[in-house]
């Protein structure tokens, strides 16, 4: 198997998109989900009746498709439908900063790291470029993708 | 029936795809779920003494873990104060230590005053004052001197203040207390626990805390008047 530099640069995209998407939901996932609703919350942007509901759904779609991406497991699915939630979330935080709410922190990875609202819209405007990348190229040969189509 | 692929629609599926979204699936619920059950959501941990309010007896247990220099701590006491009322004489309020010390300078020293105020009796009345005057001393440049102020208003003995002060097991006691919280999944504060469920911040325990409470009273066949 002759690996081509596109493919060694897809896997490095996976880990760093499907690694932080993982980790992000593992996070939220083993806490309250109270916590998260209250991330929310501070947001004022999601109606209240769909808050819980929210919180919820948004930490089981990081991680599985984290871990599909991670895996390089429907890789452009994985990637399109983060690249949704990336879009919504530098959507928020955009809105917040722009109209001055005032946000603690973006409340993306639970107590482990704390970011501003700039550096999360930084760190959500790299994935969004990797996750955007990931979706115009062919799985990479390392993939599980790759392994499956055989 | 062809068992290589599912068809759904115009959409051919093979389903080895299937089978392999579906251990994964499963693989990650089964992580999550052994992952929540090393955490002690919901178990009440050891009552330091001297940081309780209310019956000891009392059949309700609000668990309020709190930053002095968090402003939504602050804001959060009167929905806090209100239950208390409320449902006198059935709630019995533990204050647990969660000072953010990377976000708030002064969170760490504030919650030693506390513990050395709880040990001369007087945790409540430093809470109050100290909860009072949040938003003056929060900006500050040293408030050792305000603290010490508080601490003689409330009548505290400064001698016995002073070495309380200067004991490392205060400070790892406050750590531990915070370290048993984020062990039971805080993350934030003010997160408040009543029996097995969890608050976090005033808005969700004004919204929700009336129907659990009211709901454990009715089971325990107590009736509010």
């Amino acid at each position: 198997m002759s690996l081509t530099r596109r493919d060694l640069l897809s896997v490095l995209e996976q880990i760093i998109v499907g690694g932080v998407f993982t980790i992000s939901g593992w996070l939220k996932l083993v806490a309250p989900h109270q916590n998260f609703m209250a991330v929310i919350e501070q947001y004022q942007a999601v109606p209240h009746l769909w808050v819980e509901p929210v919180s919820l759904i948004v930490p089981w779609i990081e991680i599985i498709f984290g871990v599909f991406l991670l895996l390089g497991f429907l890789s452009r699915v994985s990637a399109g439908v983060l690249s949704v939630l990336l879009l919504s979330f530098i959507g928020l935080l955009g809105r917040g900063i722009l109209l001055h709410i005032p946000i603690q922190e973006c409340g993306c990875f639970g107590s482990l790291l704390k970011l501003e609202p700039w550096q999360a819209l930084a760190l959500d405007t790299l994935l969004f470029s990797l996750a955007l990348i990931l979706m115009c190229f062919e799985h990479s040969k390392l993939s599980l993708d790759a392994w499956l189509s055989k | 029936m062809n068992f290589k692929s599912l068809k759904l629609r115009s959409m051919r599926i093979p389903i080895k795809y299937l089978l392999v979204a579906v251990t994964l699936c499963a693989l990650i619920v089964g992580a999550v779920f052994t992952g929540r059950r090393f955490l002690h959501l919901g178990k009440s941990v050891e009552i330091v003494s001297g940081k309780e309010k209310g019956p000891k007896d009392a059949p309700i247990q609000m668990d309020v873990y709190s930053d002095f220099q968090c402003p939504a701590c602050r804001n959060a006491l009167p929905m806090i104060e209100e239950i208390e009322q409320k449902y006198s004489p059935y709630v019995k309020v533990i204050f647990r230590q969660f000072p953010l010390e990377h976000n708030h300078a002064w969170s760490l020293l504030a919650a030693q005053f506390s513990e050395c105020a709880a040990q001369q009796r007087k945790f409540w009345e430093f809470h109050g004052r100290i909860y009072a005057t949040q938003e003056e001393w929060s900006k500050l440049t040293d408030v050792t001197p305000r603290f010490i102020g508080f601490a003689q208003e409330i009548g505290l003995d400064l001698k016995v203040l002073e070495v309380c002060l200067g004991k490392e097991e205060i400070i790892s006691q406050i750590r531990k207390e915070r370290e048993t919280g984020a062990a039971r999944g805080v993350q934030s504060t003010p997160t408040i626990f009543i029996g097995t469920e969890v608050f976090v911040g005033g808005p969700q325990l004004k919204e929700r805390a009336p129907q659990v409470i009211e709901k454990e009273l009715e089971r325990l066949g107590i009736k509010i008047k």
